[in-house]
């Protein structure tokens, strides 16, 4: 199978490409030993198939940043298992001149390169032509103007790649040309399909790729040669630009010249107004709260109730054994607990994408970059952040668009802390048991200001842990932040669409068969204990052999944690929730019902009376006090009580490393939290 | 006079003179910053960073940080 490269500036409409030539056979995984996300396609084409793997935007080959590092390991070594055949170029044809400077590195590196001038048609618009011919003849690989919007070209492209290429031009930079040290040193080695290859393996001399003798033999060299490699680089680069400069004089594009501003730098005066522009996306960040919220919220009723009656249908058809309880209450019930999780995830998907492909995500970049920085975030992690007030299972999957790895990962770690929609519930129930109502100035209510406090402990909290995470334990060399303002472009629907089917699919495979294990796992363990096992277990009236909560495996270990959170106010009672809560926060209000033995039809009043006079069977002091509802709720604030979290965290960090250290640690804060507060306030 | 980019006033052009040694100068000089280049400011970002700028055709957004090590010459008519 032929394998192609695709590469191209960030926002050069290379994604758009990537799902417009494989459609939904698509897989997304890491680059192998990086933490840097990898999507590989296939497509046939008169009978061949081909293999297309997208790399992330880069403006350089030269190393510098994780995703950098990447496409230059590959690209540079031929021995590489993803080595490409062939190295498609996307270029943005309204900006060509700025994608020349990738394009001759790739080119001279010797890799067999084809130019895909994406947006032809909306450049043709704009009044720039291009001579693809003398562009072509120029650069010595074949170009071929695309649109991957109305496919133009889509076919061309597709009969190119089955033509082998061949670069003849001489290289554009010429190593002969620079300073004396590189140039010995270049002399020095061999064995490189060009000069510039053998510039690049110098100054980029990685023992990982060399072998650490010969790298520390290069380094020698350019020791004694006085050779510095950042310069290197940089005289490289700016002699590159003078190439470029000259190459354009050239009549590759002819502009039709307009005294018109245009519509981008109209939108902009808007959109990236330090006043009108926050305003903007601030609303723009209601928007997507709104989505998320409200509009998920039918789409998930429907799934629920669709469930719930295909789990009526099953024990109306099939009685109610065992081994239908298990198929029934277990898995069917585990698989609503993953299908609920899709309209908030294509929702939130299908708004990312528009703000990507419209070209807006780059500005929100720019405009919250001042705001974020400090915690060692992006500017593109205030729309995950912001979603994780609904749910952070969707919010966390939305964190593809940070294509730093450093700052992705700290969205996530941090997300689960922001107050999502599960632990709303508890917090209504708490508040209405322990928090007595008063008013200030006569409309403020101290139920209604709890609330509100503990969203902000969420906020807080989430940041806070950021910012100690950033200082402390992510320490890395400074990369500098340039990044090109793209024009503004109607997003592609088809592409739109492509994007969330496959990301919903992930997430399915991803995260679904652990979500759906765990579930199995947490209802066995609720509905059996050691009663069900043994021999005289009465069948009477339990045929089924499961048992009450309270002798359910889960009920004895709620009560063997007594000890262990008595210090915290709490105890069997809550120590069973917290464990069955681990399906989901919201599990606690179930589990209360079941333990004060109110039925899940009663009134919340009736629940509210039950656990209002319930006392703490350790101290026999009222259990949902003051102090020990405060201490429960800052306890749900804090632990990550979400199974399905943990799961997503997994899927996309691709190690139980990360999901594991956020358990741990939230699990700590959560213990201190609750304690810290008990401890002052009882 | 010689200032650093982030000195500039917006709608200022000036000339790029060097860039300062450092980790993030690679970066810059491939982003198009290089001394002999023509460069303007064009605004900033809420709270005064990231600063927008203008390179020959291109819009480019920098941190205020990156951009003192970008030394420029103010061009005489900017003003």
């Amino acid at each position: 199978m032929k394998k192609i490269a695709l590469i191209g500036n960030p926002n050069c409409g290379k994604s758009t490409l990537f799902n417009v030539l494989t459609g939904l056979q698509q897989k997304t995984g890491n680059f192998p030993g990086v933490t840097v996300e990898r999507s590989l396609g296939q497509f046939s084409y008169d009978s061949e198939d081909f293999l297309l793997m997208d790399f992330p935007g880069t403006y350089s080959v030269n190393p510098k940043s994780e995703d950098e590092k990447v496409v230059y390991a590959v690209l540079s070594n031929p021995q590489h298992k993803d080595y490409p055949d062939l190295v498609l170029i996307v270029a943005d044809a309204t900006n060509l001149k700025r994608s020349l400077f990738l394009t001759t590195q790739l080119i001279d590196l010797g890799l067999n390169c084809l130019l895909a001038l994406n947006m032809s048609d909306s450049a043709q618009k704009k009044g720039i032509v291009t001579d693809t011919e003398l562009l072509s003849a120029e650069l010595g690989i074949p170009v071929i103007a695309i649109s991957s919007r109305t496919n133009l070209g889509i076919q061309a492209l597709k009969q190119a790649f089955k033509k082998e290429g061949v670069t003849t031009v001489a290289p554009f930079v010429d190593i002969a040309k620079m300073d004396e040290g590189v140039r010995k040193c270049v002399e020095q080695i061999s064995g490189f399909k060009t000069a510039y290859a053998a510039f690049h393996y110098v100054v980029n001399v990685q023992p990982e790729v060399v072998g650490k003798s010969a790298g520390t033999e290069i380094k020698q060299l350019m020791q004694a040669l006085l050779f510095d490699a950042n310069k290197a680089m940089q005289q490289e680069s700016i002699l590159r630009y003078k190439v470029i400069n000259q190459l354009w004089k050239k009549p590759f594009q002819t502009f039709k010249v307009s005294s018109q501003k245009s519509i981008t730098e109209k939108a902009d005066k808007l959109l990236i107004h330090p006043v009108f522009g926050l305003s903007i996306f601030l609303g723009v960040l209601f928007v997507v709260f709104q989505f998320l919220f409200t509009l998920s919220a039918y789409p998930m009723e429907w799934i629920d109730a669709l469930m719930l009656a295909l789990r009526g249908q099953v024990t109306d058809e099939l009685g109610d054994g065992l081994l239908v309880k298990l198929f029934s209450d277990g898995v069917l019930a585990g698989v609503t607990g993953i299908l609920v999780f899709i309209p908030q995830i294509a929702i939130l998907f299908m708004l990312i994408a528009i703000m990507e492909e419209s070209g807006y995500m780059v500005r929100v970049s720019f405009l919250m970059d001042r705001l974020m920085r400090p915690f060692g975030l992006n500017g593109r992690s205030v729309i995950p952040l912001m979603g994780g007030v609904a749910c952070a299972v969707p919010s966390i999957l939305g964190t593809r668009s940070i294509s730093n790895y450093k700052e992705r990962l700290l969205t996530i770690l941090i997300l689960p802390l922001i107050s999502c929609s599960a632990r709303l519930p508890v917090y209504s129930l708490m508040i209405a048991i322990s928090i007595p109502q008063h008013y200030f100035f006569g409309f403020i209510g101290s139920q209604g200001l709890v609330l509100l406090l503990f969203y902000l402990i969420g906020i807080v909290s989430a940041l806070a842990l950021s910012f100690v995470l950033h200082k402390g334990l992510f320490q890395q060399q400074r990369t500098a932040f340039v990044m090109e303002m793209p024009v503004y472009r109607l997003p592609q629907l088809r592409s739109v669409g492509i994007t969330v089917i496959n990301k919903v699919r992930e997430f399915v495979v991803g995260a679904g068969g652990i979500i759906l294990a765990i579930s199995i796992i947490l209802w066995t363990l609720s509905n059996f204990g050691p009663a069900s096992f043994s021999s005289n277990f009465s069948t009477e009236n339990r045929h089924d052999y499961t048992v009450e909560l309270e002798q359910s495996f889960a009920g004895i270990a709620g009560k063997k944690i007594e000890p262990f959170i008595a210090p915290l106010g709490f105890d069997w009672r809550i120590g069973i929730s917290l464990i069955t809560s681990f399906a989901a926060r919201e599990v606690f209000v179930g589990t209360m019902h079941t333990l004060f033995n109110v039925d899940e039809t009663a009134s919340d009043q009736t629940l509210m009376q039950a656990m209002k006079s319930a006392t703490n069977s350790l101290t026999h002091q009222p259990l949902f006090s003051f102090a020990g509802g405060i201490s429960l709720m800052l306890f749900y604030a804090f632990a990550l009580q979400c199974m399905s979290t943990l799961a997503v965290v997994k899927s996309e960090t691709l190690s139980w490393k990360w999901p594991l250290f956020q358990f741990v640690l939230m699990g700590s804060l959560a213990y201190l939290m609750s304690w810290l507060a008990f401890s002052l306030l009882n | 006079m010689e200032i650093g980019l982030h000195q500039l006033k917006e709608g200022q052009k000036a000339l790029v003179h060097a860039i300062i040694e450092s980790d993030v100068s690679l970066t810059l000089t491939e982003m198009g910053l290089f001394p002999g280049e023509e460069i303007c400011l064009h605004g900033a970002a809420p709270f005064g960073d990231p600063l927008l700028v203008k390179v020959g055709n291109t819009t480019l957004f920098l941190r205020k940080e990156d951009a003192k090590s970008v030394m420029v010459q103010l061009l005489e008519n900017s003003l």
